[in-house]
């Protein structure tokens, strides 16, 4: 049987196509100096130079140098091998939070927005009522009342961020929820719960993922703040937060490396999470 | 035949990145009055001719050769100021979703004003709003010249656009599918008011359709485009009557008509859709009758009788074929 | 007598809106046989899709009975639809956005195979794609990469592939070019025929609807104005409505010239329903009897239309809900 047609002739009339470079250059910084966090984490899990809790009282505040590459502390620790072990501790940590966030965000965002009714309403309240606190002055509060451990850290953090992931997904799913292919999918038999995991919110999960990426940021500041401040995870954990505080009255008398590098270490952690998130926003906004 | 007013040489555009320009060398010759009509599939680059036309590309496309010639000057070649200066007092253009042409926060009076105010000069021309409304038959015109265009119909909105677009008086209007989407009876009477302004004001349009009906009831010349080429032009009783063009045959042969019912067709013959249609004709992976020499090289179009043009290197075989066998179709019987 | 496989007995359907109330639909009533194929016609506002989604229950209606194969559904609890649909499915309008655009055509029409368990589903899946004409190339492709024309078919074939009785189809070939159209029209013929289908076809295109219906429902403001085989109602349109749209469209032959009947006025809004017949602000010929609701005068067997102008001089009335009988 002849079939009169071939594929398209062209694309659409106004395609409005700019350059086709597969990745920017932000996002190859972003993911640059992730790969770099990574190769720290895992060296510094395997085969650190040193004990990060070793202490040391004859090598005290040693500047940077042949054997401590990055200094020593007022305990004589290795710098470097405790920001490795920083990397691997605060990674784990944003991992966890943004997982944990993601997840039952998502989970609840769109079934409330599916369903609607009296579950909608209940969560948005509660999603405004929870976004009203700044996340970290919540998390703070949480760690406070719960008490200090890694543990409590990603629940607070976690608790903090859902509902951003929330409303974002209810979002979503509330406009998709109009669109053509899901009446169709509705059409051809899909039962509620297909319709919104299988059809809608893979069409969806693109801003999820942005948000995720800028939240894997904002946890490691987060625990890293709170540590900072005395609360959740204490001395003598190699923790980011914990290194710069310990090390942040040292720069008065000029022993800069104690706080700087582990500072560095959550600055580029948190630019590379936001580069990686703006050029997901980008490239998969473009295709649409 | 009256003089050309505007005459589109080898016109060629093409979007930055692609290497196929997505119009093809088109040559159009739009008469000084009466309504002609430009035909085309979704894709044909309809269009993106008007929008040449008038200096109005996309970003992403330019021209890369030919001429638009008004009253002995290229448009082409004007600056940007100039195109401005055009626009509006010598060629207007109306558009598909007529809403969305229309500035959301502004009363339709007050945009029609401006439009009088921007072509004679003469401010707060509401006054004459009012009259240009009445002109298009607007129901109460008084009463809708306050309103927005979210409170009006698709079809209001259009007599809006119609409106603003006779404060300007221009010597050529150019319809790009103004009536798609619009509800028959609605369309029937925007084209009734269409014809009868165009009559009374004595200027020339050009109708950018994919709608044969139409193109059948109002335009006297028919042009028909097919990636990015046009590939047949001619009057249009002879066009519906007896095309020179197998694309143009096509479409004649699978018309549709509410008055007189027709038998299914089922396309015949061998086509080639593997082929790449590379510097050949573009219809050729889809033509019946395509030889060697249609794939390889393009043919542009040639005088096959007064006032008709046709760019097929074969048509002087095809001349003697039924519609139907020009199309390569055959009928398959009832339509049960 | 047969019963027929749907039965449509005065639906009403309204939607509350900022500013007020739609009626989309205002008791409408009609019957489709199987096997046949009714056309349905109407303007926009004049509740077409409205209706369309009431048959297919992504939209509750509000009053009426919608009866498939003996069984009044139209208050059916959302479980009890989705068995129901594996016999009543729709194509929509626009395969552009009623198709998943992430999923691949293989994925798009093994769906419902899998969701109303099909047996045998592979050679199914290939069995559709033989009856839609596509080849088997297109499986894995997504919307996104195919023609309009391939669209479509890929959504024919997402609908038919559970085996329904009956396809509701929302203009499937609105967005779909001219030179397409009518191959589609022939293959939605042939599937019908093969696989035993019953068609509503829902257009505001007469010139489509003229060459695959069998009958024809022209609706109006939420009214079935006029009912009747196709040919009887394109040689007498009885209703002033039916009248104004055959003449408006546009016939592509340039030798024939029509003459538009006007309407009065502007067209309507469905949140203020005329008393009586919905046709009369704009009907120039409407007079104070019109004011009354309009019964069906039969204009010829099987042909109805609810205007006094198609009394015949006996002024003699049918049923409301007409019985199709002399076949």
């Amino acid at each position: 049987m002849a079939v009169l047609e071939v594929a398209p002739l062209e694309g659409p009339v106004f395609t409005n196509r700019r350059s086709r470079i597969p990745v920017s250059i932000s996002a190859a910084v972003g993911i640059g100096i992730l790969a770099v966090l990574v190769v720290l984490w895992v060296w510094g899990a395997v085969a650190p130079p040193h004990n990060p809790l070793a202490t040391d009282p004859a090598s005290q505040l040693l500047p940077p140098g042949a054997g401590h590459v990055l200094g020593t502390d007022k305990f004589g620790r290795d710098i470097l091998s405790r920001v490795m072990a920083g990397t691997g501790l605060d990674l784990a940590i944003a991992l966890l939070v943004t997982g944990i966030a993601f997840t039952v965000g998502v989970l609840v965002g769109s079934l409330a927005a599916y369903n609607g009714g009296w579950l909608d309403d209940i969560v948005l309240r509660v999603v405004d009522m929870v976004l009203s606190f700044p996340a970290f002055v919540l998390a703070l509060a949480i760690t406070a009342v719960l008490g200090n451990s890694v543990r409590n850290v990603v629940i607070a953090i976690a608790v903090a961020y859902t509902p951003y992931f929330v409303r974002l997904a209810r979002g979503e799913v509330l406009s998709a929820r109009r669109s053509d292919y899901a009446d169709n999918a509705r059409a051809v038999g899909n039962p509620g719960w297909r319709v919104v995991f299988l059809h809608l919110l893979p069409n969806c999960v693109t801003p999820a993922l942005v948000q995720a990426s800028l939240t894997m940021g904002w946890s490691i500041l987060d625990a890293s703040g709170l540590s900072f401040l005395g609360l959740g995870i204490k001395p003598p954990t190699a923790e980011w937060g914990v290194e710069v505080s310990e090390g942040a009255s040292n720069i008065v008398s000029g022993e800069w490396w104690t706080s700087v590098f582990p500072g560095l270490a959550i600055t580029s952690a948190v630019l590379s999470f936001n580069l990686i998130g703006e050029a997901i926003q980008t490239r998969f906004s473009r295709r649409r | 035949m009256s003089t050309n007013l505007l005459t589109v040489e080898d016109l060629t555009v093409a979007f930055e990145g692609q290497s196929r320009p997505v119009l093809s060398r088109v040559n159009l010759q739009v008469p000084a009055d009466g309504w002609m009509g430009l035909v085309g599939e979704s894709g044909s680059g309809k269009s993106l001719t008007s929008l040449a036309m008038i200096g109005l590309l996309p970003p992403g496309a330019s021209v890369l050769g030919g001429r638009v010639l008004m009253d002995g000057v290229d448009l082409l070649a004007q600056s940007p100021d100039q195109m401005r200066r055009v626009r509006g007092s010598r060629i207007g253009m109306i558009f598909q979703s007529p809403r969305s042409a229309l500035n959301p926060l502004m009363t339709v009076g007050a945009q029609i004003a401006r439009s009088i105010s921007h072509q004679t000069g003469v401010p707060h021309a509401e006054r004459g709003a009012v009259e240009l409304l009445r002109k298009v038959q607007m129901p109460d015109p008084e009463l809708r010249v306050h309103a927005y265009p979210h409170q009006l119909s698709g079809g209001m909105c259009q007599r809006v656009l119609i409106a603003m677009m006779l404060a300007a008086r221009p010597r050529l209007l150019i319809a790009d599918e103004p009536t798609t989407g619009l509800d028959v009876t609605v369309e029937a009477e925007i084209l009734d008011l269409m014809h009868s302004l165009q009559e009374e004001t004595g200027m020339a349009v050009l109708l950018i359709t994919h709608d044969l009906g139409i193109v059948a009831e109002h335009c006297r010349e028919v042009a028909v485009m097919y990636g990015g080429r046009i590939v047949e032009e001619a009057p249009a009783d002879l066009l519906f009557r007896d095309p020179g063009h197998p694309y143009t045959a096509q479409l004649m042969a699978t018309l549709l008509r509410a008055d007189r019912p027709v038998d299914f067709a089922e396309a015949v013959g061998n086509r080639h859709p593997d082929v790449a249609a590379g510097s050949g004709c573009r219809y050729a992976p889809r033509c019946p009758h395509a030889e060697q020499a249609c794939i390889t090289t393009s043919i542009e179009l040639e005088i096959a009788g007064p006032g008709h043009l046709v760019a097929c290197r074969r048509r002087r075989q095809l001349a003697g074929l039924s519609i139907d066998e020009k199309a390569g179709m055959t009928r398959v019987g009832p339509r049960s | 007598m047969k019963s027929p496989l749907l039965q449509v007995s005065d639906l009403t359907c309204e939607f509350r809106v900022r500013g007020g109330t739609v009626h989309a639909l205002n008791g409408v009533s009609f019957a489709v046989e199987a096997g046949e194929t009714v056309g349905l016609v109407g303007e926009s506002g004049c509740g077409k899709s409205t209706l369309a989604r009431c048959i297919v229950r992504l939209q509750r209606p509000t009053a009426g009975r919608l009866v498939f194969d003996g069984q009044d559904y139209a208050g059916w609890p959302e479980r009890r639809i989705r068995r129901l649909r594996r016999d009543v499915q729709m194509v929509f309008q626009d395969p552009m956005t009623a198709l998943n655009p992430s999923w691949s055509a293989r994925r798009l029409i093994m769906e419902p195979l899998l969701l109303h368990r099909i047996p045998e589903r592979e050679a199914r899946l290939r069995h559709l794609l033989d009856e839609v004409e596509l080849p088997e190339g297109i499986l894995n492709r997504r919307p996104g990469e195919l023609s309009g024309g391939q669209r479509q078919r890929v959504a024919i074939a997402r609908a038919i592939g559970p085996r329904p009785r009956f396809v509701v189809l929302d203009e499937p070939t609105a967005s779909v070019d001219m030179s397409i159209r009518a191959g589609l029209l022939r293959l939605l013929r042939k599937l019908q025929r093969e696989e035993g289908l019953t068609y509503l076809f829902i257009s505001h295109d007469l010139s489509t609807v003229r060459h695959i219906a069998d009958r024809l429902l022209v609706m109006y403001l939420g009214k079935v104005v006029e009912e009747g085989a196709m040919e009887s109602v394109f040689s007498k349109p009885s209703h002033v409505y039916t009248q104004v749209l055959l003449s408006s469209i546009p016939i592509p032959d340039p030798s024939v010239h029509r003459e538009r009947l006007p309407m009065l006025g502007e067209p309507p809004s469905p949140t203020e329903i005329p008393t009586g017949c919905p046709f009369r602000p704009r009907c120039p010929q409407a007079t104070d009897e019109c004011k009354q609701p309009q019964p069906y005068y039969e204009v010829a067997p099987g042909h109805r239309a609810a205007c006094r102008l198609a009394k015949p001089a006996g002024g003699r009335e049918t049923f409301a809900g007409v019985k199709r009988g002399v076949a």
